[in-house]
């Protein structure tokens, strides 16, 4: 029988660990985007922080040390460095995320909330949890 | 102490204020400017980006205040430097042009103010009250003035299964039916009328609602629902409109916040549309994937009010506690939005409203243009004469707060002021090369530019889940040239206005230019001219190149909405008075000779289902009968309706419910109706983000067809008209000889 977007056969193993795969990843793609999202705004911050801080010491204090000077361009270098690399990792991983949560969507789940795999519907029933997917699907 | 706690946040919000204000007239040249904006929006960003999820609480508020320190130096700038001409009508066109700014930066600001932390309530139930509570009773009031019987009929079934454990009547509140109506001058009409009341009556009689009508047709709905008021004596009364229809827990979930706070005098829920909007309807076709026009409102702003305690009643979908409605006098104002009013005059006794935004009632939103043109006028007029004759922002007994909250509501309806402002603006330059605005790109880049993006990122992280970019700009240019007008008239008088209903449920046979459109079309030239003028002003005041260019560019952005707005004016072909909601739900269709057969239900409506059929079933025959089998969780049971096919369209089934029984009938309402996490689901499913770039493809993608059915459309009108004249020429010539 071919259905649209019918609930997985959960009795089928093979389904069932694709379903299981994606969603462990899904969360773990998620929990990373946030770390990354986190590391780029650090990044911005201190990127942002180290050049108004130049600008200040440049226009408003030219007499200034030049250990200020030093240490404000070694945070530009870090926020250079860090803020990047973060924008394409969580950009990565927002990509990565659509892609799962659209093979889920397929076969009529998506991830709630609370980070539970629950059938895309009105009323929705939990196929899987964060610990049940180590390998105990939840009763449908 | 309670003097100190009162104080201290009040004294901490003056010191705020000042040090932005101090900070926002700060002196710098361009160039330091520049790099302040820079960081500043740097900042932005950084506050802005964890805001996915409105719960960041700190983040949003240094997003704000950073947004908004941007667009005050901006306006401090402008102010200070910009404001002079060398003749009167550029002065002029000056100062009207930065009035309209500062209108805009107040809104901006106010909303900003009502919008730091949306309030979620949490689901109360009243069957998990405890036994001892008393179950206050209920009047459920449905007003009607012309609406079809069949609409009332399913709201009245619907109102008549909510599920609750007190006393609850339903009022049919017929205004169709009056003696003034049925004793008409015009036999005709009187005879219309009569009919109606009759149908009515045995309307109510059959679902064992009260008919309720009375003398005369006095102050419209306010009227009516009054005049219910004294023949009625419940506790609570519930207001919907004849095209809302409640879910089965309507009562169950709003009525515990009255039963638990005596001092609760509202309770409103969202209106929920269940068809798109005309300008949906017409050019976005996105009903099912963006949020709607008014989730802006319910989903955002109605929570943003609620935290200051200045949510107010919408007029429908709603619990109103009568005491408190008895002790303002009922709803009849001095106002056409006497809901407003009404929840305006409880506010300033003290008493509180509460906000749940859970879709609980599903209505229709106006078919036609015209239609959505009555409403709105009919609110920028309501809401302008309560800024006129009920000043809330000196009202006696609103908190400060709540006078914020009032003000951000009531002054929002002055934006076709300012939109036609902004339309205008550069055509003044371009055209007639009125110098409106006098800055170097330098400044337009350090202070203009900034203040553009800044605005932009707090009014994304604010509403961006439930208004996309560039919707609100097309929105308010359909709407500003007829509300301007409608707000002009409360000026010059402001009790002048009358209600005017709403049209609901309506059908369009055929496609059509709205007959609305001419001002669309005058707008259309005058932005081509501007290009016009641009060009030949590129050519021959090379000196100021670099302005025309940026005007250039602001004409172009309106030159875009304009061609939305023309998009949206072709009023495209509604045959079906019942929209159907699109649904992912399962069930069995149960035919005579081939048994239960698994099916996805893809859309339902108060008149039947659309199902898909597994591949290997054999579809049945159009006119055949079946019963649909699905589990009705609001209902706690499976519901069996019975039905007709009427489509067969690959695996695609159309059919209608046989709605010949009462169970059916009954069944049928609650199935379709009853549900409210159906109505949740299909808003969740719409809200989320979308960047500009994003929305300006949506644009450039969905505006060409309605431009080219414009141009065919208009041909062939005149075309026809041309045909016309001569053939009445030719007539008039046979006749002469």
């Amino acid at each position: 029988m071919s259905m649209t977007y019918a609930v997985p056969d959960l009795e089928n193993q093979a389904a069932r660990r694709s379903i299981a795969t994606w969603y462990t990843e899904l969360r773990r793609v998620q929990r990373s985007e946030a770390a990354a999202r986190a590391t780029r705004a650090a990044g911005a911050t201190l990127l942002l922080a180290a050049v108004a801080v130049g600008l200040f010491l440049t226009v408003a204090r030219p007499a200034s040390e030049i250990l200020w000077l030093q240490a404000s361009g070694l945070l530009a270098l870090a926020g250079v460095l860090i803020t990047p690399v973060a924008a394409a990792r969580r950009t990565y991983l927002y990509h990565r995320r659509v892609f799962l949560a659209r093979k889920l969507y397929d076969k009529g789940l998506r991830v709630d909330r609370s980070g539970r795999l629950v059938t895309d519907e009105a009323h929705p029933r939990v196929v899987l949890n964060d610990a049940a997917a180590a390998g105990h699907p939840a009763s449908p | 102490m309670t003097f100190a706690r009162r104080s201290l946040p009040v004294a901490g919000l003056v010191l705020g204020l000042a040090t932005l204000l101090a900070l926002a007239a700060l002196p710098m040249d361009s160039a330091a400017q520049m790099v302040a904006a820079v960081v500043l929006l740097g900042g932005l960003w950084i506050a802005v980006s964890p805001t996915d999820d409105e719960h960041h609480h700190t983040a949003r508020l240094i997003f704000i205040v950073i947004g908004v320190l941007i667009s005050l130096r901006y306006l401090f700038w402008r102010g200070s430097y910009t404001l002079y001409a060398a003749d009167w009508i550029s002065l002029i066109s000056v100062y009207t042009l930065f009035i309209a700014e500062l209108y805009s930066f107040a809104i901006h600001a106010l909303g900003t103010f009502v919008n730091v932390r949306p309030l979620d309530r949490p689901d109360l139930s009243m069957r998990a009250e405890p036994a001892d509570v008393p179950r206050p009773s209920v009047d459920v009031m449905v007003p009607s003035y012309n609406e079809e019987p069949e609409l009332l009929e399913i709201t009245l079934r619907a109102a008549r299964q909510m599920r609750y454990e007190g006393k609850v009547t339903v009022c049919l509140l017929d205004d169709g039916g009056t003696d003034q109506k049925v004793n008409d001058p015009d036999p005709a009409k009187a005879a219309a009328a009569l009919e109606r009341r009759h149908e009515l009556m045995a309307l109510a009689e059959r679902l064992g609602c009260r008919y309720i009508t009375r003398a005369r047709n006095e102050h419209a709905k306010a009227g009516n629902l009054n005049h219910a008021l004294t023949v009625t004596d419940s506790d609570l009364v519930v207001i919907l409109d004849a095209d809302h229809v409640p879910t089965l827990d309507f009562l169950d979930r709003t009525v515990p916040w009255l039963a638990r706070h005596p001092d609760v005098f509202l309770v409103q829920t969202p209106h929920f549309m269940i068809n798109p909007d005309p300008i949906d309807r017409n050019l976005l076709q996105s009903f099912s994937r963006m949020p709607a026009e008014n989730d802006m409102f319910y989903m955002t702003i109605q929570r943003g009010l609620d935290f200051w305690s200045a949510s107010f009643f919408c007029g429908s979908a709603a619990v109103i506690r009568r005491k408190h409605l008895e002790e303002v006098g009922g709803l009849a104002g001095e106002s056409i939005t006497e809901d407003a009013e009404a929840a305006l005059e409880m506010h300033s006794r003290g008493y509180r409203s509460v906000y749940l935004d859970e879709p609980m009632v599903a209505g229709l939103a106006p078919e036609s243009f015209t239609g959505f043109v009555v409403q709105r006028m009919r609110w920028a007029q309501g809401m302008t004469q309560i800024l006129l004759l009920k000043r809330p922002f000196m009202r006696p007994g609103l908190t400060w707060y709540q006078r914020v909250g009032y003000m951000s509501s009531v002054l929002f309806w002055l934006f076709p002021f300012a939109r036609i402002i902004f339309l205008t603006a550069p055509l003044a330059y371009l055209i007639f090369g009125l110098e409106v605005y006098n800055a170097s790109v330098m400044e337009i880049l350090a202070y203009t530019v900034p203040h553009v993006i800044a605005t932009y990122m707090v009014s994304t992280a604010l509403f961006g889940r439930t208004r996309w970019p560039l919707i609100s700009e097309v929105y308010e240019i359909m709407q500003c040239l007829f509300s301007l007008l409608a707000v002009l008239k409360v000026f010059a008088r402001p009790r002048a206005p009358s209600f005017v209903v709403t049209p609901k449920g309506e059908t369009l046979d055929d496609t059509f230019i709205s007959p609305l459109s001419r001002p669309f079309y005058v707008l259309f030239w005058l932005a081509m001219l501007g290009f016009a003028g641009g060009v030949w002003r590129m050519t021959e005041y090379p000196l100021s190149r670099e302005l025309t260019l940026v005007v250039l560019l602001w004409n172009i952005f309106n030159f875009i909405t304009i061609l939305a707005a023309l998009g949206a004016l072709l009023e495209r072909r509604q045959r079906r008075a019942a929209p159907r909601m699109p649904v992912r739900e399962q069930g069995e269709l149960l035919l005579p000779d081939s048994g239960r057969m698994p099916v996805d239900i893809t859309d339902l409506s108060a008149g039947g289902v659309r199902v898909r059929l597994p591949g290997d079933w054999t579809a049945p025959a159009v006119g055949a009968t079946a019963t649909l089998s699905a589990p009705a969780p609001a209902l706690g049971r499976r519901v069996e309706l019975p039905l007709v096919v009427r489509s067969v369209s690959g695996r695609a089934v159309g059919a209608a419910f046989d709605l010949s029984t009462e169970r059916a009938a009954d069944d049928a309402v609650a199935y379709v109706f009853g549900d409210r996490a159906r109505w949740q689901y299909f808003q969740d499913r719409r809200l989320r983000k979308m960047p500009v770039s994003a929305s300006l493809k949506l644009f450039f993608t969905l505006m060409g067809a309605p431009v080219r059915q414009h141009v065919r459309l208009g041909f062939a009108g005149a075309l026809r008209a041309t045909r016309a004249r001569l053939a009445i020429v030719f007539a008039t010539k046979d006749v002469a000889s």
